[in-house]
C-alpha cells in the first residue's frame, strides 16, 4: 500500500481543488515532493531474501559493541529510542483489542531495542510528514512500513532492509490447488488496487483471456472475492499474507512476485552511529531467530 | 425581461421621491443593478488577472494529454455511463411506476410495503445501497445478479425506483380528479382508466423532475466505482481518475468533465423543448 505510485499533481490537486476523495484514501502514500518515482513497477528478483549486508546467520555482535555505538548516537531522549510511525497501518504497526500497540514493525524494533539496551516510545506521526518529522527531531528513527527509495535516501539514512515488499496473489482455500500461480488464472477475474505497483504487476503478467478488475481498496477486495466477483487477489504480500493467516480455513497467498522493493528504518544522514547500530542489532535478531519467529507470527512460514 | 417598464406602473401609483435617499424607486433600483454588474466584473477580472494561465494550461489543459483520451474517453468510458444510467432508469421508472400505484392502492399492505420500500432506499446513500447488491446480496444469499453491468444498473434502479415512485404519485395526483371519473363513466375499467387516461396526463406534468432524476442519476453512475472496474465496464469518472494517476496531470478531469456536460446539456435542452410543445397542445 505504501508502494502507491500516487503523483505529486494528485497530492497538489487534492489539496487546491478539495478532491480528497478522488486521491487514493490512504493517508501514507508517498507524496513527499520526491517521491513520484518511488514504486513504478520494479525489476523484479534482485534481492534474495533474507540475506543483508554483515547479517549473515551466526555473525552476533556482542552487546556491549552495540551498546558503545548507541553512546556515540544522537538520541532525542536519554535511554530511549524514539520512534516515528504512522499508527495505524495493519500488519506492521496497529492496536490490537486491547489497545495495545503491536505489529510487525513494533515487535521488530522492540526486539532490536532490547539488543541495544534501549526503551522504545511510539510517537503516532503521519505518512506525509514522517520525513520532516524526523529531520525536525521528533524522533530518533522512522520505523513505519518505508519503502527505500533513491528520493529518499537523499533525505535521510536506510538501515539495512528488514523486509521485502512483494506482490502476492491470494485465493480462497478452495482454490488454492487449482490456482497456483498468476499463469492458472487464464479467463478468471484478478482483482487489484487501482494505481498500485500490484495493478500494473498484473496488467502486465496476467495470462490470456485474464480480467483485471479494480478496486480501491483491500476491504473492497476481500469482500469481492467472497462474493464471487473475482477469482484472486493481487496485491502487497504483507496485507494478502496477514489476511491468510488469520483466516486460513478461508484464504490461501499461492505465489508471491518479487518486486526488489525493501522496507527500511530512516535516521537522519548525520545519525551514522545509530544507523550503525540499529543495522548491528537487526543482524542479532536475524541471527538469534527472533526475526524468524515474528515473521512467521504475522505472515506465516513463508521465509 | 424589462424592468424599467415595471417601475413605470409602480411609479403611477406610488410616491416618486423616496424622502430618505432623494432618489426615486426607480432610481435605486438602477444603481443596484450597476452595482452587481460591476461587482460581477470585478470578480471575473480579478480570476482573469490573478490565474496563473501558464500552469493551468499545464496542469489542467495539455492538449497532448486531452488528444491521447481520445477516442476511449467516449467509445469505452461516456458509453458505460450512458448504458449504466440507461438501465437504471428504465428499471427504476417501471419500478417507481408500480411502487406509486402500489401507495395510491386502496389496499392496505400495498401501501405500507410501498411506503417502507421508498423510506428505505430514499433515505440510503446510493453507494451502500450499490454495496448492498455489488457485496452483501451474493455473500448473504448467495445471489448474484449476471451481467457486467447486472449489479451496478439494479442498484441505481433501486435507488431511482424510490425517488420516481413519489415524483409519479404527485403526478398522478396532479391529474384532476373529473379524468378518472369520466373515463370510469364511459364505462372503462379503472386499470384501463389509469393506463390509458391518467398516467399519459401524470407524466406530462412530471416531465422536468424526471428529466432532473435523469441528470442525478448519470453523475450517480461514478459511485459504481466501489463495484471494482474492469476495462470493458469502466465510467467516465473512473477513467479520469486512473488516466490522473497515470499521467500525473489534471487534464483527463477537465475532459472527462466536458463530456458530462456534452451528455447532460443536450438532454435537459431536449427535454425543454418538449415541454414547450406540451404546454402549446394543451
Amino acid at each position: 500500500m505504501r508502494t502507491k505510485r500516487t503523483g505529486l499533481l494528485m497530492a497538489a490537486m487534492a489539496s487546491a481543488l478539495l478532491l480528497a476523495g478522488a486521491c487514493s484514501s490512504d493517508s501514507s502514500t508517498s507524496t513527499t515532493a520526491t517521491s513520484a518515482g518511488g514504486s513504478t513497477s520494479s525489476t523484479p528478483g534482485t534481492s534474495p531474501k533474507g540475506t543483508t549486508p554483515g547479517t549473515t546467520p551466526g555473525t552476533m555482535t556482542p552487546v556491549s559493541e552495540i551498546e558503545g555505538m548507541v553512546a556515540d548516537a544522537t538520541l532525542k531522549a536519554d535511554g530511549t529510542l524514539t520512534i516515528c510511525s504512522d499508527i495505524p497501518y495493519a500488519p506492521f504497526e496497529f492496536e490490537d483489542d486491547n489497545g495495545e500497540l503491536t505489529g510487525f514493525d513494533v515487535e521488530l524494533v522492540d526486539a532490536m531495542a532490547e539488543e541495544m539496551n534501549l526503551e522504545t516510545d511510539f510517537q503516532t506521526t503521519p505518512f506525509d510528514g514522517i520525513i520532516p518529522a524526523l529531520v525536525a527531531g521528533n524522533c530518533d528513527v522512522i520505523v513505519s512500513a518505508t519503502t527505500i527509495t533513491d528520493e529518499r535516501a537523499e533525505q535521510v539514512l536506510f538501515t539495512d532492509p528488514y523486509f521485502d515488499a512483494d506482490q502476492s496473489l491470494l485465493v480462497t482455500a478452495e482454490n488454492k490447488d487449482a490456482y497456483k500461480s498468476l499463469d492458472d488464472m487464464g479467463g478468471k477475474n484478478i482483482g487489484v488496487q487501482s494505481g498500485t505497483t500490484g495493478a500494473d504487476y498484473a496488467e502486465e503478467n496476467k495470462p490470456e483471456g485474464a480480467t483485471i478488475k479494480e478496486y480501491q481498496g483491500a476491504d473492497e477486495l476481500f469482500a469481492a472475492i467472497v462474493a464471487g466477483d473475482i477469482d484472486a487477489i493481487l496485491q502487497d504480500f504483507p496485507v494478502n499474507a496477514y489476511r491468510a493467516l488469520q483466516d486460513p480455513e478461508v484464504f490461501a497467498v499461492t505465489e508471491t512476485f518479487p518486486t526488489g522493493e525493501q522496507y527500511g528504518m530512516a535516521v537522519t544522514l548525520e545519525n551514522t552511529n545509530l544507523a550503525g547500530a540499529l543495522n548491528a542489532a537487526l543482524g542479532n535478531v536475524r541471527a538469534s531467530g527472533t526475526y524468524d519467529e515474528i515473521y512467521a507470527s504475522w505472515f506465516g512460514e513463508g521465509e | 425581461m424589462d424592468t424599467d417598464g415595471a417601475g413605470e406602473v409602480a411609479t403611477s401609483s406610488a410616491p416618486l421621491v423616496s424622502t430618505r435617499t432623494g432618489m426615486s424607486k426607480r432610481q435605486r433600483a438602477r444603481l443596484i443593478r450597476y452595482a452587481i454588474y460591476a461587482g460581477t466584473l470585478a470578480v471575473l477580472a480579478l480570476i482573469v488577472f490573478k490565474a496563473d494561465w501558464a500552469k493551468l494550461q499545464q496542469s489542467f489543459f495539455d492538449p497532448e494529454i486531452f488528444a491521447e483520451m481520445f477516442p476511449q474517453v467516449i467509445t469505452v468510458a461516456a458509453r458505460n455511463t450512458l448504458i449504466f444510467s440507461f438501465f437504471g432508469f428504465t428499471g427504476g421508472l417501471a419500478l417507481g411506476l408500480v411502487l406509486a400505484l402500489m401507495r395510491l392502492s386502496s389496499i392496505r399492505p400495498y401501501r405500507w410495503a410501498a411506503a417502507i420500500y421508498i423510506e428505505v432506499f430514499r433515505g440510503l446513500p446510493a453507494l451502500i445501497t450499490i454495496i448492498l447488491i455489488g457485496y452483501v446480496l451474493p455473500i448473504a444469499l448467495q445471489v448474484r445478479v449476471p451481467g457486467i453491468y447486472g449489479p451496478g444498473s439494479l442498484a441505481l434502479a433501486l435507488v431511482t425506483g424510490a425517488y420516481l415512485a413519489e415524483t409519479i404519485r404527485a403526478g398522478i395526483e396532479a391529474v384532476p380528479r373529473g379524468q378518472m371519473e369520466a373515463a370510469r363513466s364511459l364505462g372503462m375499467g379503472y386499470g384501463r382508466a389509469m393506463v390509458s387516461i391518467v398516467i399519459p396526463q401524470a407524466f406530462r406534468v412530471i416531465l422536468p423532475p424526471l428529466t432532473n432524476e435523469f441528470v442525478l442519476l448519470i453523475k450517480d453512475t461514478s459511485l459504481l466505482f466501489v463495484l471494482g472496474t474492469t476495462e470493458e465496464t469502466i465510467e467516465l469518472a473512473k477513467y479520469g481518475r486512473d488516466a490522473v494517476n497515470d499521467t500525473f496531470n489534471g487534464t483527463p478531469l477537465m475532459v472527462v468533465a466536458l463530456v458530462y456536460l456534452i451528455i447532460t446539456i443536450p438532454l435537459t435542452q431536449l427535454v425543454a423543448v418538449l415541454e414547450r410543445r406540451n404546454k402549446r397542445s394543451r
